[in-house]
């Protein structure tokens, strides 16, 4: 009786203007920057009658006994991952929307730096620690861009000073063209004259097409913490994209807003 | 038969795989999309068809006849042309040489309906007769002094004026929209890339705006900058519709609204986040299908996004003669057209 039973419910699915159930789509999330000082402020909006949207901060999916979200999140820990999703009665629940935040660390200035395309020049040297940025819009103002082999930096911390690691930020929109880089490797120098010694390295092994586009940070980190004046850092870009993409075989581009030393 | 044979030899059909899917839907609701007083119910299974018979590949635009038919046009060259009733029944299909088949206007000339195709692959216009007999070919402008070979024209979109003027927008080449008269000589050319307000950034649809009485207008989508542009029938700029966070495809005009299928939300690129959006008189959104409710403080909108997952990539829609609203899907999964019925 059961098969008869939901075979009734099926025809009268079928022939009830074809309404299915929908899925809903992850809130807009505003926010000036993912970098900050002290703090960051982000703004959640869902404009749709009967849902609500809810959040963590501890890395976990959001579901529905979440937080509720009800008024601009102020963000002060130093690396903050807010996870956020819209959930309705009649509606399956969206996909995850995933922001980390991120603090300053400290500050040094730029010696040496890979020109940047044209098209994607940022705020030229001021770019890499500006606290701007971790937008995935192609067009941001924020972002360097290469198609070069190998993208250099050089920087300079004023005096020696304690690293022990350093995170970057990346955009990966493959369908763009914009990939992450096949391996970073990051040297450091104890004073101005001193030869560089290797810090760390990390190699990032392509996965899947991602879909869409979004921000990714990667981690560079010494083994112990040393003592560093100035700073070499090589990223090496992906220069033949693989066989999936529609433009395999070519260069691909690296983006990057920003580099933060701790 | 009796009723319980019947239902155990149709359930045999349907097969068990589909029993999910059942048990699902007996927690769904009755979803009303849209806002104020342009609300709908989604019928997303009204225009699938045997696909093997009739494939698709992207679901560009749709027209409707005055015979009430809905005319679809897919750069699948199997059946670049799809024709419909209003109930998603097909009546016919031609032509198989549109590889790039983009744009479709309907135009009443002197009582003869006609169509215009934009063809991006073959960079034509098309004019034929709603059956599929060549009327005329309009190549790359060379007229303009712009274009050195076809290659750089790649036109998205038509409007007719009722003097029969054909205005084309090369949307996916560099932007101008051209101006014909109903011969296909060549009057004008107007907007292009620049920067300034009367310039454009991807003119992917062109329609002539005739709901002042006292002035007809031109409107040009520029797509990239979210918003459409007026422009007078000579190509004067007038005015920008800003339209935050809707990548518009063409504008659609019927009654006093203006509807576009809005291909996606700015803030998720290329992550199917479509809607569709529907304008009245004075240009104010009055309703996003699958979109958010409309908010204005001033005369901008908020930005506006995809809030419900019922579109991946509206490219265009289509107003019938009862007010229903058909969407054709771009990359959408080789998707058919879906229908939206108002609720009263």
């Amino acid at each position: 009786m059961r098969s008869i039973f939901s075979f009734l419910l099926l025809f009268y699915s079928l022939h009830s203007n074809g309404q299915e159930q929908f899925q809903l789509a992850p809130p807009l999330l505003k926010y000036n920057s993912i970098f900050f000082s002290k703090s960051a402020q982000i703004n959640i909006l869902f404009a749709q009658k009967g849902t609500t949207i809810h959040y963590t901060l501890d890395g976990k999916e959001p579901v529905e006994s979440s937080p509720l979200y009800k008024s601009p999140l102020v963000i002060t820990r130093p690396f903050t991952i807010v996870k956020v999703r819209t959930f309705g009665a009649g509606y399956r629940p969206s996909e995850t929307t995933t922001v980390s935040f991120i603090k300053s660390g400290l500050n040094y200035s730029i010696k040496e730096q890979s020109p940047a395309s044209d098209k994607y020049k940022g705020q030229g040297l001021l770019t890499l620690n500006d606290n701007k940025g971790g937008f995935s819009s192609l067009g941001s103002p924020t972002w360097l861009g290469y198609n070069i082999d190998t993208v250099t930096y050089t920087f300079d911390l004023g005096k020696k000073t304690a690293v022990k690691e350093l995170l970057f930020d990346f955009l990966q929109n493959e369908g763009s063209w914009v990939f992450l880089p096949e391996k970073i490797l990051v040297y450091y120098a104890e004073s101005e004259n001193a030869q560089y010694k290797i810090f760390g390295d990390v190699s990032i092994t392509p996965t899947a097409p991602a879909k869409g586009a979004s921000c990714v940070q990667k981690r560079v980190q010494s083994a112990k913490q040393v003592n560093a004046r100035s700073i070499l850092i090589k990223i090496v870009p992906v220069k033949k994209m693989p066989d999936w993409h529609e433009a395999k075989g070519e260069h691909s581009w690296l983006f990057i807003d920003e580099i933060k030393v701790y | 038969m009796n009723r319980r044979k019947f239902l155990q030899q149709s359930a045999g059909v349907a097969g068990l795989a589909l029993l999910p899917s059942i048990l699902k839907s007996e927690r769904k609701q009755d979803v009303i999309f849209g806002h104020n007083n342009k609300k709908y119910r989604l019928d997303t299974k009204w225009g699938a068809l045997d696909f093997g018979r009739y494939p698709v590949k992207d679901c560009h635009e749709m027209v409707q006849d005055s015979k009430g038919r809905i005319i679809l046009l897919t750069n699948e060259t199997k059946n670049n042309v799809i024709i419909y009733d209003k109930q998603g029944k097909l009546l016919t299909t031609w032509g198989s040489e549109y590889p790039g088949a983009h744009g479709l206007t309907l135009f009443n000339e002197n009582g003869q309906e006609v169509l215009f195709i934009c063809d991006n692959s073959r960079h034509q216009v098309i004019k034929t007769t709603l059956d599929g007999r060549v009327l005329m070919t309009l190549d790359y402008p060379k007229e303009t002094g712009k274009y050195t070979k076809a290659e750089e024209y790649v036109p998205t979109e038509t409007t007719i004026a009722p003097n029969g003027d054909i205005y084309v927008a090369d949307g996916y080449g560099k932007d101008f929209i051209i101006q014909y008269n109903y011969k296909g000589e060549y009057i004008r050319h107007f907007g292009g890339r620049g920067t300034g307000a009367k310039f454009v950034k991807n003119a992917h649809g062109v329609c002539m705006d005739h709901r002042d009485k006292n002035r007809s207008v031109v409107i040009v989508t520029s797509r990239e900058e979210n918003c459409f542009k007026r422009y007078t029938t000579e190509g004067v700029y007038i005015d920008t519709i800003p339209l935050p966070g809707a990548w518009v495809c063409r504008p659609v005009i019927k009654g006093d609204y203006l509807y576009a299928a809005v291909l996606q939300s700015d803030s998720r690129q290329w992550m199917q986040s479509g809607f569709v959006t529907i304008l009245d008189k004075n240009n104010k959104v009055v309703s996003n299908i699958a979109g958010s409710e409309p908010v204005y403080n001033g005369s901008t909108p908020a930005e506006m996004y995809q809030t419900v997952k019922a579109f991946d990539y509206p490219h265009d829609v289509c107003i019938d003669d009862e007010e229903n609203l058909y969407v054709a899907q771009w990359n959408s999964g080789h998707v058919y057209p879906y229908k939206l019925t108002p609720v009263v």
